[in-house]
């Protein structure tokens, strides 16, 4: 009998390992190998797409804000006659040479200082008082005395 | 060339890849004309049902397509493909333990080799072949695995070895006693009957 079994089991295991795959098996294969590869190159190729058109949006940004920033810079002026290129070889023109507005130089107070005196209730701005330029002061007169 | 040089050769000028794409698409090509078939009893051993074996080995070769870098590197062809092969149809039979078994009798029939089929193997129903296959199922895993993949003619006891990452002496064992049990079932079976 268990030579029967031996005899059973083998048959299976033989049938097992002489079966034949359906005609055309190979090329079925191929046919969705050669799919996939091309499906994996289109997938292959879109990150650098990607990495293409962000490299390009972030360049387009960055000269979009370094352009926006310029514009909102200000630059000091010094005072004074302003050349631009002076330093440049070659000959420049006489229309080149611009003039930079003149600044107004800011006061300590903004305004002349008066001295109060408290003798007559009279203020007097002292000669030496720093002014704004072209304020006239009239010159001060002699005090009276505050009894008269 | 640094490899940074290297990445931004590859950007410029893809079209050398093509080149490489095509040596190895003939490679894994070769490698399906050369062991398709083996890898199909491979699957078949543990599907039982020729339409999903089939779709097994492709899910292999798709496998070896992702993993094609790897190739160069391989020893044993045989080994590695049966074992990639192996993983795929444990993988497919797991996520099937929920659905019905489709042991599909039928398909015995159908995949017997009709021109060099033996008398015995005449004698012997298909209905036979699927209760042995339906005590096989019942084995051990271990024994069942080496029993499974003996049944491959083209597999040799060290390529099985190397495929269930065993030695031959265990793997000779495991066949042993599975088919020790496999006999004790069957005489089970039989008094029972």
């Amino acid at each position: 009998m268990k030579e029967n079994y031996d005899e059973q089991i083998d048959r299976t295991l033989r049938m097992l390992g002489t079966v034949e795959p359906a005609a055309g098996m190979e090329e079925r294969i191929i046919a969705r190998l050669e799919y996939a590869s091309e499906e994996r190159k289109g997938l292959f190729r879109m990150p650098q797409l990607v990495f293409g058109l962000a490299a390009a949006a972030v360049g387009c940004a960055v000269i979009v804000v370094g352009s926006v920033n310029h514009s909102h810079h200000i630059l000091p002026v010094a005072p004074g006659l302003q050349v631009p290129g002076i330093t440049e070889p070659g000959i420049g023109a006489a229309s080149g040479a611009r003039v930079a507005p003149q600044p107004v130089t800011a006061l300590p107070q903004d305004r002349p200082r008066s001295v109060r005196e408290e003798s007559n209730g009279r203020a007097v701005i002292s000669p030496t008082a720093k002014k704004r330029a072209g304020v006239a002061v009239p010159k001060t007169l002699p005090m009276e005395p505050a009894g008269r | 060339m640094s490899s940074f040089t290297g990445q931004i050769a590859g950007w410029m000028a893809p079209d050398f890849a093509p080149a490489m794409t095509v040596d190895t698409t003939d490679t894994i090509n070769s490698l399906v004309s050369e062991y398709s078939a083996a890898l199909y009893r491979v699957a078949y051993s543990v599907m039982r049902n020729s339409a999903e074996a089939e779709d097994a080995v492709q899910e292999a070769f798709l496998r070896v397509l992702k993993h094609r870098e790897k190739l160069r590197e391989i020893r044993d062809v045989r080994v590695w493909l049966v074992r990639i092969t192996w993983n795929v149809v444990l993988d497919r039979k797991r996520r099937s333990k929920t659905r019905p078994e489709s042991d599909d009798i039928a398909d015995f029939v159908r995949v017997l080799p009709s021109a060099d089929r033996r008398a015995d193997d005449e004698v012997i129903s298909s209905q036979e072949h699927a209760r042995i296959l339906a005590l096989i199922d019942r084995l051990p895993v271990k024994e069942r695995e080496a029993l499974l993949l003996s049944a491959v003619e083209e597999l040799s006891t060290a390529q099985i070895a190397a495929a269930l990452k065993t030695t031959e002496s265990s793997v000779r064992s495991r066949i042993f006693r599975a088919r020790r049990e496999l006999s004790a079932l069957l005489e089970e079976e039989g008094v029972s009957r």
